[in-house]
This record gives structure tokens, C-alpha cells and sequence, in this order.
């Protein structure tokens, strides 16, 4: 089933580029734009 | 990405971050960040489980192969730019989504194609609705 809009957005913990990790759900409050590149350039 | 970065300013005044994610290794990214001076955090989802979480599977070949994208690689040659090999999986497709202060999706975009993405300008017309409180 493909995401919708008014779906809850699924939460991810990923390695963050200079250190750690991001959570989506750190972001819980404020607006948050997910850009999945399909390579880098 | 390089259409967001003008407006990456703008994203942030409205109160959200960008975070851009790819599924290439830490290291390649590390690279790449370092070179281009990202003002995203960048994210590294090399198993993609996230990409299929979010429902980016991989292209079918002749999406790839359509006029738009033909022309947009004609347009990068002219640019003086050289296409760029997509590492690992040049059929894995990307995509744009925005969540809003509650954690749901207020955009939705898978990409159909290489060529098929929001502009900045609509991103930033979603992260302004002031409909949701969070």
C-alpha cells in the first residue's frame, strides 16, 4: 500500500554524515522535508 | 538537490529542516559532503530499508528511457556537465516528502522517473500550511 498524504510518516534512525544518527522523531514539532536522492551529485 | 539549495533560507525561516537521504556508503557520502559544502544534513541509508519504507522501489527501465529524461541528459552535456553514473543502482528511484509537526505526510512523492520532481517552490508551500497545530 503506497503512502498517502495524512499517513504517519515512518520513523527511521539513519547515520548522519559527520557523525551520529538522525531520528525522524527528533523533529516532532516542526516541519520536516525528506529528500531521497537516487545518487549523489 | 541543486534546485533546493537557493532555497534551503527559506525552508529553515519556515521552520523545517531538510534532510536529504542516499544509499550510497558513509564514506562516499562523507566525501561528497565535504566537497559540496552541504547546508543539509545528510543522511546514509545504504540497505535502503528507509527508501522502501517510504515506498522508493526501483524504476522500471523504460521509465528511464523517455524523452523528458533524454532531454534533461542533453541538457547537462550542454551545460558542460558531465552525466554522472549513478552508483550501485541507476534504476532506484528517489522521491520528496514533507511530515508535519504531528508526524504525518503532508506531501507525498515518489518519483516516476529520474526527471520527476517537486520544485522547491512547492516544497515550501507545504512546509508553510498553518492549518496543522502541532
Amino acid at each position: 500500500m503506497a503512502l498517502q498524504v495524512g499517513d504517519r510518516a515512518p520513523e527511521f534512525t539513519l547515520p548522519r554524515v559527520g557523525g551520529g544518527a538522525v531520528s525522524l522523531s527528533a523533529y516532532r514539532g516542526g516541519w520536516v522535508v525528506l529528500v531521497f536522492l537516487r545518487y549523489l551529485g | 538537490m541543486a534546485q533546493l539549495r537557493p532555497s534551503y533560507p527559506e525552508l529553515r525561516a519556515a521552520g523545517s529542516e531538510v534532510l536529504l537521504i542516499c544509499f550510497d556508503t558513509l564514506e562516499r557520502a562523507e566525501r561528497y559532503a565535504g566537497e559540496q559544502g552541504l547546508p543539509f544534513p545528510l543522511l546514509v541509508d545504504s540497505e535502503r530499508r528507509v527508501y522502501r519504507a517510504y515506498g522508493l522501489e526501483q524504476g522500471a527501465l523504460w521509465r528511464f528511457l523517455t524523452p523528458k529524461v533524454a532531454l534533461g541528459a542533453l541538457r547537462m552535456l550542454e551545460g558542460g556537465r558531465q552525466l554522472q553514473r549513478p552508483h550501485e543502482d541507476p534504476l532506484q528511484l528517489g522521491g520528496d516528502f514533507v511530515v508535519d509537526p504531528n508526524g504525518l505526510l503532508a506531501l507525498v512523492h515518489p518519483c516516476r522517473d529520474p526527471t520527476d520532481r517537486p520544485s522547491a517552490a512547492t516544497l515550501l508551500a507545504a512546509v508553510s500550511q498553518t492549518a496543522v497545530e502541532p
